[in-house]
């Protein structure tokens, strides 16, 4: 038997080649049939952050691999376990995730390290052309995610305003006007809790995480005030004063006890019970909060833009994209899911399904079945063109140190929402802090 | 045959040195040769410059370290003072109340072996303002609710108690187990002598037992000077910096701004820190028999 041995392994061997031989030119026959199978066999591994973005994928990824035969595998993640992952990852070279997602808020940082794959070639020859939407996405939501190369490195999912959401009833019941400006909301919020009504008269993000940035430095922007302007930290400024001092109070005032602590899930969860009010942050809260599964109050909002002292809106810039990793081994493939995760297809499925009504990609707006589906919101919808319009980067801090400069600001403004730092205190901390940042830079 | 034997020895020994050489002695070094330098994980281009005790340097003029370490070593002093006499006394009771002493021995065991991420979630929730089951019950005996983790004078405090709940169970057992460790015989001479129980705890049961309390002490310091996630869960080190403690600046430094010079020269700056409590407590109260035996 053991002087068969070699014939026999060598025959085995034989066979599996055959074997392997027959299934590749069953493949490539296939392959070359429909070019989205091209990668079939291929598993991809994509780095999600949580959130309505990352839902789209779990519910309708297996389309994805139905028609492509690629196996996904996601991970998600809160955002800075996220970006810690995507970073070590790129940090070793080990191409351990092919997909990402990147926040608009990092993209500097990941540009200056080189971690992202340019899409320019991807797009000029390799766009599937009923998925691709690249050229449909309006310029100022791309420009976010593109280099100084010019060279794009990402297509957004996700953009997003900052509006005031807030209850219709309590404030018909209150006879209060809906407010225009920051100054209105300060009134309202005042009125409300002079007329002892039983919610919170204004909820908002006051933690000290760098998450929470995106509600202070939007808020400031209405009075015309940002923390950098160009090298410069414009922090201790009588506008910047003024902004804080007005926010410092509508959250200390009117909002709940543990403000100072609040991330935008407890939030969110604290709008959506019907225990608040008014809530400003970004547009993509109202899909949510006008969602029946989730909301106790899906009937019962509004929603407003806000202007400030400045003249200018009140912003809550956000936007998410996806990216692929310069170390993945299946560029091309991950490029074909980017587009499927990008097309006016998937876009369908998310507002079909209630998943969210704010899209990247305008053609959305125009669907039939939108409009049919989104006329209870239509308060909201109607807006969404003018909400993407108002949105106003130059304030945003777009440098590689953004999560350092926000913490920074951040946590100062925690402070004095919690009452253990004037405001002025705060914004004389923060300034020294992030010019020690840009200094050290 | 003597250095056959000693060879054989090496020879057994070598597989224990590699590792230790390798997780233990080798990562320590490069910690002091990054904490040597300006290395940030986000801009590789820059790479890593030498730039000798800069980052030393700069911890002295940071005054977010040196009120993360006033902190710290609140937090330790408080959770391991609480935890070691609330231990002591339920030691004590456990010792003397034999009734369901099993059962009582498996509820202390559970708090420890949930995990520290579990409990501080759990706790976040029961803390909250609006939701909190403490809040609720404050509410139905028609009590004012309180802010537990969104006021700065009281966040640190609302974290403590929670180490102190968790912990406390191990310093009971380890107390315990010492107390039934202990011979009769003094218990017995000090009973015919007409000791009463005051003087026979505080002459005889408290120094017998002084070896299993600074055993808990220095385990108990160690874990409260590293308590990360307790804190990190529930508050984040907020509001503002209220509840930032030495470990969680560490890990602000060193994995959200990717700073890993500075990060590793706060690294080291603690192991020396720990090291040193940890050895002050040892070497003056003479325990494991360094002083005294």
């Amino acid at each position: 038997m053991l002087r068969k041995l070699p014939a026999i392994l060598i025959t085995l061997l034989a066979l599996t080649a055959l074997l392997v031989g027959c299934g590749e030119k069953g493949k490539t026959q296939e392959n070359s049939a429909d070019p989205r199978k091209a990668f079939a066999g291929t598993t991809l591994k994509v780095l999600l952050k949580t959130g309505y973005e990352a839902e789209a994928i779990k519910q309708f990824v297996g389309d994805f691999e139905q028609a492509t035969g690629i196996k996904v595998e996601y991970e998600i993640y809160d955002e800075p376990t996220m970006r810690n992952k995507f970073i070590l990852d790129s940090t070793s070279q080990t191409g351990a995730y092919d997909v990402v997602a990147t926040q608009f808020w990092y993209m500097p940082e990941y540009l200056r390290a080189g971690w992202l794959e340019p899409l320019d070639s991807y797009i000029a020859e390799k766009s599937d052309a009923a998925w691709s939407s690249v050229r449909h996405i309006p310029q100022g939501l791309l420009a976010p995610y593109k280099g100084s190369d010019g060279k794009l490195y990402a297509l957004p999912v996700s953009a997003s305003g900052g509006v005031l959401i807030y209850r219709k009833d309590i404030f018909e019941q209150y006879k209060i006007p809906v407010p225009q400006t920051t100054e209105d909301v300060l009134a309202a919020a005042k009125s409300l809790k002079a007329a002892g009504v039983n919610v919170y008269p204004f909820v908002g993000r006051g933690d000290p995480s760098s998450a929470s940035f995106g509600t202070s430095a939007g808020w400031a922007w209405a009075y015309g005030a940002k923390v950098l302007d160009g090298e410069r930290v414009t922090i201790n400024t009588p506008e910047m004063k003024h902004a804080m001092g007005d926010f410092v109070q509508l959250l200390r005032q009117y909002g709940p006890p543990n403000q100072a602590v609040i991330g935008w899930d407890v939030m969110s969860e604290l709008f959506r019970q019907g225990k608040a009010a008014m809530n400003f942050d970004m547009s993509g809260f109202p899909s949510v909060y006008a969602n029946k599964e989730v909301s106790s109050v899906a009937d019962k909002i509004g929603v407003t833009l806000l202007k400030g002292p400045g003249g200018k809106y009140a912003q809550w810039m956000y936007s998410e994209g996806l990216g692929i990793s310069r170390y993945s081994k299946n560029k091309e493939a991950a490029w074909l899911f980017i587009q499927w995760r990008t097309s006016l297809d998937v876009a369908k499925k998310e507002f079909e399904a209630g998943v969210r009504y704010d899209f990247v990609d305008p053609r959305v707006y125009e669907v039939p079945e939108y409009k049919e589906k989104t006329k209870s919101i239509e308060f909201f919808t109607s807006q969404l063109p003018e909400i993407l319009a108002s949105v106003d980067a130059t304030y945003w801090p777009a440098i590689p140190e953004f999560e350092q400069v926000a913490q920074a600001f951040q946590k100062e403004i925690s402070a004095a929402i919690a009452g253990s730092k004037t405001v002025d205190q705060a914004l004389a901390i923060a300034q020294n802090e992030v010019e020690k940042i840009i200094t050290k830079k | 045959m003597a250095a056959t034997n000693k060879k054989l020895l090496l020879l057994l020994m070598l597989p224990a040195a590699l590792v230790f050489l390798g997780l233990g002695v080798y990562p320590t070094v490069e910690a002091i040769l990054i904490s040597l330098s300006k290395y940030e994980l986000t801009n590789p281009a820059a790479g890593r410059l030498f730039v000798g005790l800069a980052n030393y340097k700069s911890m002295l003029a940071d005054p977010r370290l040196w009120a993360a370490i006033v902190r710290a070593m609140w937090f330790m002093v408080v959770s391991v003072g609480v935890s070691l006499a609330l231990g002591l006394l339920l030691a004590l009771l456990l010792y003397r109340v034999r009734w369901c002493q099993g059962f009582f021995r498996i509820v202390f065991i559970v708090p420890m072996v949930t995990a520290p991420a579990v409990v501080s979630l759990n706790f976040k929730f029961m803390y909250n303002y609006d939701f909190g089951i403490i809040n609720r019950i404050l509410e139905v005996l028609h009590l004012p609710r309180f802010d537990f983790l969104g006021n700065p004078a009281v966040t640190m405090w609302s974290a403590i108690f929670v180490d102190i709940w968790q912990w406390t169970p191990l310093v009971v057992l380890v107390l315990l187990a010492g107390l039934e460790s202990l011979p009769k015989e003094p218990f017995e001479a000090a009973l015919i002598d007409g000791a009463n129980p005051r003087q026979i705890f505080l002459h005889i049961t408290l120094p017998m037992l002084k070896k299993f309390v600074l055993v808990a002490a220095v385990i108990r310091m160690m874990d409260a000077l590293k308590v990360y996630e307790t804190i990190q869960l529930m508050t984040a080190g907020g509001p503002g910096t209220a509840s930032e403690t030495l470990n969680l600046y560490i890990a602000r430094v060193g994995f959200t701004w990717f700073d890993m010079g500075y990060c590793s020269a706060l690294g080291i700056f603690t192991l020396y820190l720990i090291t040193l409590l940890a050895w002050l407590l040892v070497r003056r109260t003479g325990v494991f028999g360094t002083k005294g035996d």
